[in-house]
């Protein structure tokens, strides 16, 4: 049983704890603070039973682009806790918030090329798109895909008619 | 003291040197303060001026001398003392600099510049009264700050919409507080249009509803909100609090309850088929048949999906035994079953659908999975590895297999053979840092810990692992790799680790600082007063406490071994520190001060740069750049922290910490009662007893213990001992004599231990287990 709700200022450490775990793009705490600070309501937390932090987004806003628009700073899930569709559910309730709160077009991330589990949760369950490659962004030197999604609906034509022809080939 | 005035042409050079300041051109700075110091070297203004600029250039030590010297040639002068007060604030010493700035405001009343100065400063000490009168005397000062904001509340820009919208929402939150729900909701409600965060007005209009009892509104409130976010536990509470539904999941329910949540989360069902929250609720309080059958689609939802969680779960419901015994049977039912249709496939041979018979092959593995954690939760370890063993067998690369074999083997105290699983588990994938921060963990834990450092090593940049975990402040890995070293009785090293986390904890109050101003700007004052509370209670925090144990017991030993070296004349136990004659050690400390000061200054010129834009940049950017070359940490094994002459000293003050911040976990007085003990502090050792005591009863062992030993300690010591401080030694007696309750020691022993099996061989923190 996992609770998904939005995460308050006693949550940070044990964000940074699992971000820690799970992923080698790590940031320091001053960090979490700047952004549940300045965006509150796009840091959003799965929490189990015990009360235990399995799971988090960490999102914030864009505000001096040409298009204000949201972005993912960070997601991951503890392995434990993986496949129950808490990553989908966190990322939901940012883009409300980015759309709702924040009047965001679209939201942008990045992610590995090589992140399977990643890629197919961002394209396939959440509707993201690629927009870009950055050649080795990461600090290993492996790429990263720049993707967006649009909110409120906004969806791209290209993205109506590749969702057309999945549902076709399904 | 002569006049202080500067004659015209000086005095604009001194200005010249304000803004040369300002400007962050330091250098130049300083050479225009040494042009005015040549012809008036007593001059306290440029002195303090050029303190200052020495202390942006990370030269503390002579910052703190000119500025000194500058106050000493000029006590009436308010950028003397507000110079002072800069200086201490950058050193944190935030309770000398406001007494710098108050003497400032003595003699320049008015200035805005010190005034909000020192109105952060209040805030940061949580001076509240302080901070309000400051804070008054800044809008006496500038009226038109408040005529602005009510022109704000008017218009509103239309970048400000959101700092406009946390304004209004959290006048709501002070109204809610203070109980006025009425106007709370009236004020939401009048500001409808402005307000942009409208989940977060929902949920405040449906928690004041339910207050107010008028639980049709907050039911409709809590329905709109879970159709929203429908694994959001919380609405589920209101919900049921707003059905009048007891909303601890454990309380006992009337049949009409029961029936009530039953046709609830049917029709729930039926709305959110995605929602796990709605299928998982219902167990909760469903009972005998019922029970059951939720219970077997449940299990069914996850086996299909081979969902590695089942078990984490369903776990909570074991707390009912016949819920218990009902989910062993079904997990039971599920692996013979699925035994039975991956043998019928097998023996059918080549023919049957392929697809199929891998199917009830995944069947039998995962359901091995579930039934075999279940097993560890009941302590069976023997079935648990049989099970495990049986699905690598069908499927040795499934690394869940591994993971959940690592685990068992770790309740049953096998560390080696833990650490070996989660090795194997690691292997299968190596683009996965869970597994990889699981390997290291449980490498430590078998006090392996080269290479437990090693496999940590592998997801940090350029492998530099201990730079970057300490930069990143990886607090788990700090605590289990100084667990191990203490261990294996490498104090310097264990010390080094524990107090990197008191470091990062320094580090956590300290970055407040900035936000005091920022969040006033951005409007957040709702986060903002969580995080003032998040702040006091900061210390409290569980990976604080098990560092600071950490450290206590570390000291504890090099407390120890130095009074064993002290009577056979040899040296403390892993530090070669000790083996350096009183000069070198000099030398050393010297050369490490140097090195300290110098670290200190390239971080603040890095501090400098960082405003919160340039934060979010450096952040993005992180990924790309290697962290800039450091310099080499001059103590890395630290055998300069292991070299301390006082220990006891030393784990006093973690002590305090703990005291007056984790006062609710018993570990924390049982190394009170140790270090003061030790210390030969009596009483400070009894007050220890008595807050063990208070906290658990007299059934816990850990008081009982603390009391057995403080009791023979007195019975033991000598007439003359008794002499020397009489009152004390009174008071001690007395209140030895109310612990055990008139009876002698004997006496109470043997009714402690027929009472709860509690066995009295005295045993200290330093030989219980250290990784809790
Ligand atoms: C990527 C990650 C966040 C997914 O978390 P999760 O909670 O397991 O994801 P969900 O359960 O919401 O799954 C969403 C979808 O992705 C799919 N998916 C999840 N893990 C997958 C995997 N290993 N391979 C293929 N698909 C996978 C799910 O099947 C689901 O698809 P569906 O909607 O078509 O049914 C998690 O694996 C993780 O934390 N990984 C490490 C950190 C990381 O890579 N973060 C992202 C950095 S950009």
């Amino acid at each position: 049983m996992v609770c998904i709700r939005q995460a308050t200022l006693d949550d940070l450490l044990a964000m940074q704890r699992c971000n820690l775990l799970c992923l080698p793009e790590n940031y320091q705490l001053k960090y979490y603070f700047y952004h549940i600070l300045s965006w509150p309501q796009l840091l959003q937390v799965a929490e189990d039973y015990g009360g235990k932090i399995v799971g988090y987004v960490l999102a914030k806003m864009e505000e001096d682009a040409v298009e204000p628009h949201g972005h993912i700073t960070s997601l991951s899930v503890a392995r434990t806790h993986r496949k129950l569709g808490l990553a989908s559910k966190l990322m939901t309730a940012a883009h409300r918030a980015m759309a709702e709160t924040f009047g965001a077009e679209y939201a942008s991330l990045h992610v590995r090329v090589s992140n399977k589990a990643a890629f197919h949760l961002y394209t396939e369950t959440l509707g993201y798109e690629i927009h870009d490659r950055e050649a080795k962004y990461y600090a290993d030197g492996e790429d990263a895909f720049d993707m967006r999604k649009y909110l409120k609906g906004k969806r791209s034509r290209h993205s109506a008619i590749r969702s057309f022809w999945q549902h076709d080939s399904d | 003291m002569a006049s202080q005035e500067l004659p015209g042409k000086d005095a604009a050079l001194f200005r010249t040197l304000v803004k040369l300041y300002e400007s962050k051109q330091y250098k130049k700075g300083i050479k225009t303060a040494d042009q005015i110091l040549k012809k008036y070297s007593e001059h306290g203004e440029t002195l303090a001026m050029k303190g200052l600029l020495l202390n942006s250039l990370g030269k503390r030590e002579e910052a703190y001398e000119y500025t000194r010297n500058g106050l000493k040639a000029n006590l009436k002068s308010h950028v003397c003392w507000h110079v002072y007060g800069l200086i201490y604030r950058g050193d944190s010493n935030y309770d000398e600099a406001i007494k710098c700035y108050k003497n400032a405001l003595r003699i320049e009343r008015d200035n805005l510049t010190i005034l909000r100065d020192l109105a952060l400063l209040q805030v940061q000490m949580r001076d509240t009264a302080g901070f309000l009168e400051t804070r008054q005397q800044i809008l006496k000062l500038k009226p038109e700050v408040l005529g602005a904001y009510e022109q704000i509340q008017e218009e509103v820009a239309p970048g400000e919409a959101y700092e406009h919208s946390e304004m209004l929402l959290y006048k709501a939150q002070l109204l809610e507080a203070s109980e006025q729900y009425e106007a709370a909701l009236a004020h939401m409600k009048s500001h409808e249009d402005d307000i942009v965060d409208k989940l977060g007005t929902r949920e405040m209009r449906a928690r004041i509803f339910l207050k107010m009892q008028r639980f049709e509104e907050s039911e409709q409130l809590y329905r709109e909100l879970l159709a929203i976010t429908p694994d959001n536990y919380r609405y589920h509470e209101g919900l049921r609090a707003s059905m009048q539904v007891p909303v601890d999941s454990c309380a006992p329910l009337t049949g009409d309850q029961r029936s009530r949540l039953q046709s609830l989360y049917a029709e729930l069902a039926e709305t959110f088929p995605r929602s796990a929250a709605v299928r998982r609720i219902p167990l909760d309080f469903l009972e005998g048949q019922d029970f059951e059958s939720a219970a077997e689609t449940h299990a069914q939802h996850f086996l299909r999906r081979e969902i590695p969680s089942l078990f984490s779960d369903i776990k909570p419901l074991y707390r009912d035994a016949a819920k218990q015994e009902t989910l062993q049977l079904l997990l039971e039912r599920l692996h013979s079953s699925a035994q039975a249709s991956s043998r019928a496939a097998a023996d059918s041979g080549t023919t049957t659908d392929t697809t199929n018979s891998s199917e009830s092959y995944d069947a039998a593995v995962w359901t091995k999975l579930y039934l075999a954690q279940h097993y560890d939760h009941l302590g069976n370890t023997k079935r648990a590895v049989e099970l495990l063993n049986e699905a690598i067998q069908l499927a040795p690369d499934l690394i869940e297999l591994h993971t959940a074999m690592a685990k068992v083997l770790k309740h049953a105290g096998d560390a080696q053979g833990a650490a070996q699983a989660a090795v194997k588990a690691q292997s299968l994938d190596l683009a996965d840092r869970y597994l990889n921060s699981t390997a290291a963990k449980y490498l430590f834990r078998a006090d392996r810990v080269s290479e437990a450092t090693r496999m940590a090593a592998r997801f940090t940049k350029d492998g530099e692992q201990a730079n970057n975990l300490y930069d990143m402040q990886c607090t788990w890995y700090e605590i289990e790799c100084g667990s191990a070293h203490l261990r294996l009785h490498e104090l310097g090293q264990a010390l080094k680790k524990f107090l990197a986390v008191h470091k990062h904890f320094e580090d956590f109050r300290e970055d407040q600082f900035d936000f005091h101003s920022y969040c006033t700007r951005k409007m957040t004052l709702r986060s903002y007063m969580q995080m003032l509370e998040m702040q006091d209670n900061l210390y409290h925090n569980l990976a604080y406490s098990k560092a600071a144990w950490g450290a206590i017991d570390a000291y504890l030993q090099l407390h120890a071994s130095l009074h064993r070296s002290d009577s056979k004349d040899t040296n403390s136990a892993d530090s070669s520190a000790g083996k350096l004659t009183p000069g070198e050690r000099k030398k050393q400390k010297q050369r490490q001060r140097k090195e300290a000061q110098k670290q200190k200054k390239q971080d603040e010129e890095q501090k400098a740069k960082e405003d919160s834009k340039a934060q979010q940049q450096q952040a993005q950017q992180q990924q790309k750049v290697p962290a800039a070359k450091r310099d080499q940490d001059p103590d890395p094994l630290g055998k300069e922290l292991a070299s301390t002459s006082d220990p006891l000293g030393e784990a006093v003050k973690l002590v305090c910490m703990l005291r007056d911040n984790a006062g609710d976990r018993m570990r924390t007085h049982e190394e009170a009662f140790e270090v003061y003990l030790l210390r030969g502090k009596l009483l400070l050792a009894l007050q220890a007893v008595k807050r063990a005591l208070a906290l658990s009863g007299s059934s816990h062992h850990a008081p009982h213990l603390m009391t057995v030993r403080l009791c023979q300690l007195i019975q033991g010591s000598s007439a003359d001992k008794l002499q020397t401080n009489p009152l004390v030694w009174q008071i001690i007696k007395e209140q030895i004599d109310e612990l055990l309750g008139g009876s002698s020691l004997e006496q109470h022993c043997a009714r402690a231990s027929t009472a709860s099996g509690l066995c009295h061989c005295a045993q200290g923190p330093l030989a219980a287990s250290i990784c809790s």
